[in-house]
């Protein structure tokens, strides 16, 4: 099995979430929902570009957008989503902070002293020209019409 | 009328195609140059290299058959080539299949005065993604700017659906039996909205069958009328048989409407040398006796369908007949009976897929006229709307290019009956406003725009039509598409049904060293399509191949992959792989063929497999596994039939070669099954005894520590057996044998009776003088009382030994987990 | 007259030896003893090559001298015209050439020569057409020198994790090479401090030769290690027995020296230098200049305690809305931030959770809403215990957590901790399988990426083993024994890699030890004694 998990997907690509509804929402509002915002990103419309989740707003796209709404059409799937989304978007309280350093960050909480950046140039290593690399292309990015 | 739309569906058939157009009202069959509905889908090329094609193709069919193909969308994605001997060239299949659009498309033109530059052209529900590519091919090869490809059966209830008069929802079921292929399809409306709930299929049934099965009688009555016994297998008789099987067609056909028919041959039946006298009638009672067996295996796979989808037969709304052999009325009767449920009648089975096709182009909107130049000078607005929709108040999104936008604008339809609110402006220029729609009609809506003083603005375009109706929200993917891991499991990253456009990213590990400038160091990432749990047992269709000498450091197994896919309607699928270890980018997929079914290779899996079975026969007998010895025998018939595809497939039907490989690869999965059923019960004994010897052993010659473990690991082993974990009770079995092992040459004699069973086993030895030579310095050894040395050559015996090489190989050559 | 050159070489080679054993015992007094004792050679060494020149310009025999002074450079200021010219200059040609130089003086092994030119290679852009060169001054076998030189390419592409790899890899080899390991002490504390990993630059400075480096004279030391720890923890040691008596793994440099100084003090050790200590360390170190702030920094953390740890946040209050949406709130908190806490927290939520009828009861009804096949709603709590599980289990996975011990319970994390150990070792079992299956078809690659394979393994051996604990290990173990064991012997027998197999069974080895697997210890005991053949 691998690991292509990211395990934050499950909760943050929520239909619901996805789409901006409430887990009642009726199969004609999904439909009508998901052809507004397909054609609001299509069209580069801000409104349209995130969308909320239980851990800070997300970028929706055509894909969420078309892969939400089919899973909100499938009564089977539609009931797990809903379970999923029973709390609602909103963000967890206090926010991702709120948990850090439970138990186990004993040795974490003083945390280590600074590190002398950049000592293996200074060092004289790594390679003879530092070549600075291209930032990667956002690809989640849509493209306008 | 040159301001309607025109969308332009076709429907690329194994034995005949079609085309029909759709103009936001109405829906409209294209009649080919002959004045037929349908145009056979037979192309031939004479000496001058001209092009025949469709009915005036098939009827030469019989006469010259070497320079005329059919069936050649089965051979689709195989990339298989036909020659065609009097012009000297060979074609590949999606280039006999762009020589059929061409014809359906210039039909079009002549009928409506538009050459369509963008269509949709359907596929079966089961193509795969070679098959799909190559129809993307083929349309482009024809010339078409644009396709997407739609599933027929999708495309068949869009077209009944559109026609209905009830809008009430309900569950369908749409059975095309086409040439050469049978699709069952459940489908749901509600809402006006189309959703496949289920599909299944034979990808090897259909009229041809039935032909089969009549040419087989009546070659059967030529025997007996003394003649010769033609056989399939037998190439000299392939002529024969072929000039049988056209009549035979002809003669199913036309019992469609008559009871009796007279069998007329379009050449004489020579065999051998001599030509055979024919005269035979057949009557619309034989033929159904004929035909039902085939109609009963349909229907099994309609009534697995019903059943997978929690349906009771006589709860489906209605069924939708598709496809030539539809026609026959016994057909009909006996499906409408079967299933206990009303057929739909007034539709046109051999033309229905295609105007479905045309409806779906306008969903997607794809209207087959050139693009218009932008003419007018108002406010230039993009527009997003559903061309077809299913809901009567959809969305309107809208857009204003450049600087200066209006401040508000209304929707008005043109027939007066309705008028929106204004709807704001915001200050991206954009503006969201529902509108109401007619039913079941084509609505026009005007644009009004005002600026902020209230002046009235021109907007470009001043208008644009919604059509309700009938719609599909997104065509889903049909099978499954993953990637093979080195486990041969399957990470999906598309499930059959997920809306199309689609594309996903997953992180892989690799489990291979690719070495640095080493041509031969080659990691692939197998791209597969199927539903089975196993990764070798579904259709590799692509591999993205990390070489050696294309990396400029080495990638340490373990290293990460970011593999993306991104898959089109028009069944393209791309994949990147990035890989942060060494910031590189890998995108050149090797896409692949349907592989090509050689029959020498089909005989041999064939014998594998009934080696195989019979081996697990023996073993399940021995151990009276009577679930599994059930099992087995049901194999054993699909290995008779896959016998007789693979005789056929020798005789040169590259189609029966086909169908051959599905069925061994069916039972690979089955036996691969039973395997587990029949290997569960042996290892649970062997854990048992494992644990019975390691308890004694441990228990005398084990040290504290390693008594304490042994209690854990029979905890675990207990664990592992009642959850039927077969991985982790090896696990834990393997720890307990080298506990056990520990212990056991702690004792002195352990390694006087260890020499004793190798010597015993002496014949197996890989080197038998040595062999021979250490048995006797064991001896000697035993004698002098030496542990030591004899511990020596103990070790030194068990090298000689064999090891069975372990078959590790399996899923495509996968280098990622 | 040889005699008395040689017995100054001796000198001065006996005095920093000394030295530097005296730094890292902490003994300044010994240090100075021992540097003065060089410097005497040095300067009876100078004097003495002075006084020959003199001697020949007095004859008037300049040929003579002119040869005597470019022989006493080539001598005396060989390592630094190489250090400080042919390799910042990219010459790898010279420097292999000069670096050779000390091989006919039969003083150092020519791996040396070789790791000196892929510094100068990495220093001229790695051109590729010095390629054919440098594949035809390659040894026929892999040793620690080349491991080195490959980490040094490795770090000229700019591959810090591959560099990392094959420079720690040094510690499981047992050549001294000593300019080697120097070379990889420096470059690993340097990117220590780059990380600001102190810790592991205090660890590094204390560590002692491996069980194979030696495995026969220190087996009993080391295993008597081992007895005490499964005995108590608390017997173990870092400076077991076997520190007395082995060498260090990493001999020190000017440069480790200063930066585990400053580890020390920054971390507050007990055994950091003193403030004059940490002058001296500094004045011995290379670019003073560059490292100038950094013992200010070190100067001035003696003084600062740390800071206190951050209080602990109050857990989270109950989400309104009943057990299902606090189970998510908690689980989605869990998720962004993994650690064990979060991650039991979560899983005691579910547990109240998905036992909880009421909204059991809703879902049925909702499930009938909707048209749902007559299985949907107990499918779909199903589904929803299967994904909390797979969920959990990942993020324990993907954050490297411990997994709780297997305690035969139920309940979600349980669950979870079982599916993660089933998934680390069916990952392991995977990997092992290829390499097993490679070695049983004998397709080789080149020695350095069989070992750059090893330490992949290796990697994620340790890994699982430090996420699941010894009961995972013991069931790692006996598949990797019989795959590597096969890799190690292919290796050894019918590749003459000794160098590299016998660092395979020396790890084995210590698994073994750390495994309590009687036969296993007893197999690479004896392979790790066998010697690797010289080059
Ligand atoms: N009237 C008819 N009665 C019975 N069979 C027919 C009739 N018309 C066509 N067929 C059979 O239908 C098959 C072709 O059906 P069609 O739906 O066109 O196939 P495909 O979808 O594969 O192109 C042929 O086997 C042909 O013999
Ligand atoms: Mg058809």
């Amino acid at each position: 099995m691998s690991d292509p998990h990211d395990a934050a997907e499950r909760v943050a690509d929520n239909p619901f979430f996805v789409l901006g509804l409430p887990p009642d929402a009726a199969a004609r509002d999904v439909e009508r929902e998901a052809q507004k915002l397909i054609g609001m990103l299509e069209l580069g419309l801000a409104e349209a570009m995130t969308y909320a989740t239980p851990l800070g707003p997300r970028p929706r796209t055509t894909e969420r957008v078309r892969a939400a709404a089919a899973v909100l059409r499938d009564p089977r799937r539609r009931l797990v989503a809903e379970l999923w989304a029973a709390r609602g978007p909103a963000a967890v309280t206090g926010g991702p902070a709120a948990v850090t350093g439970g138990s186990d960050a004993g040795a974490a909480a003083s945390p280590s002293p600074a590190g002398w950046v950049g000592a293996l140039a200074i060092g004289g290593w790594g390679p003879r020209r530092h070549p600075r690399l291209q930032p990667r292309p956002d690809d989640d990015r849509e493209g306008h019409t | 009328m040159a301001d309607r739309p025109l969308y332009a569906g076709f429907d690329l058939g194994t034995s005949n195609s079609a085309a029909a157009t759709f103009d936001g009202e109405r829906t409209q069959v294209i009649r080919n140059a002959q004045g037929g509905a349908v145009t056979p889908s037979v192309v031939r090329l004479d000496k001058q290299g001209r092009v025949t094609v469709g009915q005036r193709a098939r009827r030469l069919l019989d006469q010259d058959p070497e320079n005329t193909a059919t069936e050649f969308k089965r051979l689709m994605g195989t990339g298989k080539d036909l020659p065609f001997p009097a012009a000297g060239v060979t074609r590949k299949p999606e280039e006999l299949s762009a020589e059929i659009l061409k014809a359906l498309r210039s039909d079009v033109a002549d009928q409506s005065g538009v050459t369509v530059q963008r269509a949709v052209i359907s596929v079966p529900a089961l193509f795969e993604l070679p098959q799909s590519a190559a129809t993307s091919e083929a349309a482009r090869l024809a010339g078409f700017e644009r396709v997407e490809l739609l599933q027929e059966p999708i495309a068949s209830a869009l077209a009944a659906g559109w026609r209905a008069d009830d809008d009430g929802g309900g569950t369908w079921l749409v059975y095309d039996l086409g040439g050469g292929t049978f699709d069952a399809s459940l489908l749901e409306t509600r809402d006006g909205l189309l959703r496949v709930v289920a599909h299944d299929g034979d990808n090897f049934l259909g009229g041809r069958d039935l032909d089969w099965a009549i040419t087989e009688r009546l070659a059967a009555r030529l025997a007996d009328a003394g003649g010769v016994r033609l056989e399939r297998r037998d190439p000299a008789h392939a002529a024969a048989l072929r000039v049988l099987r056209a009549a035979a067609e002809d003669a199913k056909i036309e019992l469609s409407r008559t009871a009796q028919a007279q069998v007329t041959l379009a050449q004489p039946l020579v065999v051998g040398g001599v030509e055979l006298e024919v005269d035979l009638t057949l009557s619309r009672a034989e033929i159904e006796a004929l035909t039902a067996p085939l109609i009963d295996r349909s229907l099994e796979v309609c009534l697995r369908l019903l059943a997978a989808g929690g349906l009771a037969p006589g709860r489906l709304t209605k069924i939708v007949l598709v496809g030539g052999p539809t026609l026959m009325p016994a057909l009909r009767a006996r499906v409408a009976a079967r299933l206990e449920a009303p057929i739909a009648e007034g539709l046109d089975p051999m033309t229905l897929v295609a105007q479905g096709a045309a409806l779906y182009a306008a969903t997607a909107g794809l209207d087959g006229r050139a693009a218009p130049a932008a003419r007018g000078s108002g406010k230039k607005v993009w527009l997003q709307y559903p061309p077809v929709s299913a809901d009567l108040t959809p969305h309107v999104v809208g857009r204003f290019v450049g600087a200066d936008p209006p401040a508000r604008v209304t929707l008005a339809r043109a027939d007066g009956g309705w008028s929106g609110p204004p709807a704001a402006i915001g200050p991206d220029g954009g503006f969201v406003t529902m509108v109401s729609l007619v039913p079941r009609a084509a609505s026009t809506f005007q644009i009004g725009a005002v600026d902020a003083a209230g002046a009235t603005l021109d907007v470009e375009p001043p208008s644009f039509t919604i059509v309700q109706g009938l719609t599909i929200a997104d065509p889903p993917l049909s099978r499954t598409i993953g990637v093979a891991l080195a486990n041969d499991h399957v990470q999906v990253y598309f499930e059959r049904g997920a809306p199309l456009p689609s594309r996903r990213t997953f992180v892989h590990t690799t489990v291979e060293t690719v070495a640095a400038g080493t041509a031969d160091s080659v990691l692939r990432i197998p791209i597969v399509q199927g539903e089975l749990e196993h990764a070798h047992l579904c259709r590799l269709v692509g591999t993205l191949e990390l070489r050696g000498d294309s990396v400029d450091r080495t990638v340490p197994l373990g290293s990460k992959v970011e593999l993306t896919i991104e898959l089109d309607r028009a069944g393209c699928l791309t994949a990147r792989a990035f890989l942060p270890a060494i910031d590189q980018v890998f995108e050149q997929v090797a896409h692949l063929l349907v592989p090509d079914a050689a029959p020498a290779a089909l005989d041999a899996a064939l014998a594998d497999q009934r080696r195989h079975l019979s081996q697990m026969r023996t073993e399940a007998f021995r151990h009276g596994l009577t679930q599994v010895i059930e099992k087995l025998g049901t194999l054993e018939s699909q290995l008779a039939q896959a016998e007789r595809d693979i005789d056929a497939a020798h005789g040169g039907d590259a189609d029966a070669a086909q169908k051959a490989r599905r069925t061994l690869l069916e039972i690979d999965v089955a036996l691969a099954d039973a395997d587990l059923a029949r290997k569960w019960p042996e290892l649970t004994d062997e854990a048992r005894w494992a644990g019975v010897a390691a308890v004694s052993t441990v228990g005398a010659f084990g040290t504290d520590a390693e008594r304490k473990l042994l209690d854990e690991v029979m905890a675990a082993l207990d664990r592992a057996m009642t959850a039927r974990d077969p991985a982790e009770l090896g696990r834990q079995l393997r720890l307990l044998r080298r506990l056990t092992n520990a212990a056991y040459f702690r004792d002195p004699g352990a390694w006087e009776r260890q020499f004793e069973m190798v010597a015993s086993d002496l014949g197996s030895a890989t080197d038998l003088p040595r062999a021979k030579q250490l048995v006797d310095d064991g001896n000697a050894a035993i004698a002098a009382g030496d542990t030591p040395r004899l511990r020596r050559i103990v070790n030194a015996l068990w090298e000689l030994m064999p090891v069975d090489a372990q078959e590790r190989r399996k899923s495509f050559d996968s280098g990622v987990r | 007259m040889a005699r008395l050159v040689g017995q100054v070489w001796l000198l001065i080679a006996f005095g920093r030896r000394h030295a530097w054993r005296a730094r890292r015992d902490h003994r300044t007094g010994a240090f100075l003893a021992y540097t003065a004792v060089a410097a005497v050679g040095d300067v009876v060494a100078l004097v003495w090559s002075l006084s020959l020149l003199w001697f020949l310009i007095g004859l008037g025999e300049w040929l003579p001298a002119m040869i005597a002074t470019g022989l006493l450079a080539a001598l005396m200021m060989r390592r630094v015209v190489i250090e400080h010219v042919t390799i910042p200059l990219g010459l790898f040609r010279v420097t292999h050439t000069l670096a050779e130089l000390d091989r006919a003086l039969g003083r150092e092994p020519l791996g040396a020569a070789r790791l000196a030119a892929a510094r100068a290679l990495a220093k001229a852009g790695l051109p590729a057409t010095a390629l054919p060169w440098w594949q035809s001054v390659q040894a026929a076998r892999l040793g620690a020198f080349d491991v080195a030189a490959h980490a040094v390419l490795a770090d000229g592409k700019d591959d810090r994790p591959g560099a990392r790899a094959l420079f720690e890899s040094l510690a499981l080899l047992r050549e001294p090479a000593p300019q080697a390991r120097e070379l990889a002490a420096e470059w690993l504390a340097l990117d220590d401090a780059d990380a600001g990993r102190w810790q592991a630059i205090v660890d590094r400075g204390a560590a002692v030769a491996r069980p194979g480096r030696g495995a026969h004279r220190r087996r009993a030391a080391i295993e008597a290690d081992h007895t005490t720890n499964a005995n108590g923890p608390a017997a173990a040691s870092p400076r077991g027995a076997a520190a007395t008596a082995g060498e260090m793994l990493w001999p020190a440099t000017g440069l480790t020296f200063f930066l585990e100084g400053v580890a020390g003090r920054l971390l507050g050790r007990p055994d950091a230098p003193s403030q004059l200590g940490m002058w001296l360390r500094w004045l011995e170190a290379p670019r003073r200049r560059a490292t100038w702030w950094l013992l200010q920094r070190a100067l001035a953390a003696g003084t600062v305690t740390p800071p206190a740890p951050r209080p602990r946040p109050a857990p989270m209050a109950a989400d309104g809305g009943g057990p299902l949406p606090h189970a998510i709130a908690v689980h989605t908190a869990a998720l962004a931030t993994p650690t064990a806490a979060s991650l039991t927290m979560a899983t005691t939520a579910w547990d109240a959770a998905l036992t909880d009828a009421g909204w059991r009861t809703a879902i049925a009804l909702r499930a009938i809403t909707l048209g749902a096949r007559a299985d949907a709603a107990s499918h779909a709590v199903d589904e929803l215990r299967a994904q909390v599980i797979s969920d959990v289990a990942h993020a324990m996975l993907a954050a490297g957590l411990p997994l709780p011990p297997d305690a035969r319970e139920t309940g979600i994390l349980a669950a979870a901790a079982a599916r993660a150990r089933a998934e680390l070792l069916a990952r392991l079992e995977l990997t092992l399988e290829r390499i097993g299956g490679r070695v049983h078809e004998r397709t080789p690659l080149a020695p350095i990426d069989e070992w750059r394979s090893f330490l992949a393994v290796r990697a994620a051996y340790t890994e699982a083993a430090r996420q699941g604990g010894v009961e995972l290990e013991r069931l790692a173990f006996p598949h990797a024994h019989t795959e590597l064991t096969a890799w190690t012997v292919w290796m050894w027998n019918d590749r003459g890699e000794h160098a590299i197999s016998h660092g395979m069974t020396s790890w084995l080895y210590e698994r073994a030890l750390a495994v309590g697997d009687a036969q296993a210890i007893e197999l690479h005991g004896k392979n790790a004694q066998l010697e690797p053949s010289a080059e």
